[in-house]
């Protein structure tokens, strides 16, 4: 199964936000459970607008919550 | 009633999708082959078998569909799902073009061939064009369910 880039701190965030679940996560962003499990298994990249809508909802910016791993450009 | 089953409802509906296309292959050319391979089906036996595959997959979709919602329960598409959806309907179009032009190259051999006299592997007609047609929309709907499903067991 193929790893993203791109990954994230989802699930840390999440439990320190008073152990919420996937599923409360996944509704106050608009999106299924199933794709929170994704992203949270670097299996899936959000459109951005998800990025920012799941960062506002831990109250980071966007760079504390994803972040890149791959090569520097050069 | 609400039974958790594993799949989600978006997976199962596709499920349901694939199970209606091989349901219609499966009647459409079984009818066909039980009428004998080489036998030209007439026309009026042509359009009755197509009128019956028409009714059969709307039945299906009515029982499968209907049980489907009866069992799951409902979630929106977000995003996620209209990407996988935009794969799989790259792939279904792209099934769907070639197979067309395909028979649209197989009935102008069939107009040269008349003319030249070629092997009659070149030949075709109404009810071979029909058939040929339903395989590549079967081929298509099959294919973009079963690209769909590939993202959704894969997880991503």
């Amino acid at each position: 199964m193929p790893k993203l880039n791109i990954s994230n701190s989802i699930r840390r965030l999440r439990f320190e936000h008073g152990e919420m679940t996937q599923a409360a996560l996944a509704e106050s962003v608009g999106v299924t459970r199933q794709t929170i499990l994704a992203l949270e298994a670097n299996r899936y990249s959000p459109s951005l607008e998800l990025a920012f809508r799941i960062a506002r909802v831990f109250d980071k910016p966007l760079e504390e919550v994803f972040y890149y791993e791959g090569e520097p450009d050069n | 009633m609400n039974i958790q089953i594993s799949a989600t409802r978006r997976e199962a509906l596709i499920w349901g999708t694939l199970a209606v296309d091989v349901l219609v292959a499966l009647y459409y050319f079984g009818s066909i082959a039980a009428q004998g391979l080489g036998g030209e089906l007439s026309e009026p036996a042509l359009v009755g078998l197509v009128v019956r595959t028409v009714v059969l997959a709307i039945v299906a979709s009515v029982v499968i569909f209907g049980a489907i919602h009866a069992l799951t329960r409902a979630e929106p598409m977000d995003e996620r799902d209209y990407r996988f959806q935009a794969r799989a309907n790259t792939v279904g179009y792209y099934v769907l073009a070639v197979g067309v032009v395909a028979v649209i190259g197989h009935i102008i051999m069939h107009s040269v061939a008349g003319n030249i006299g070629a092997p009659t592997i070149f030949r075709t007609s109404p009810a071979t064009v029909v058939h040929l047609l339903i395989v590549v929309l079967v081929a298509s709907s099959v294919l973009r369910a079963a690209v769909q499903l590939f993202h959704y067991r894969r997880g991503g």
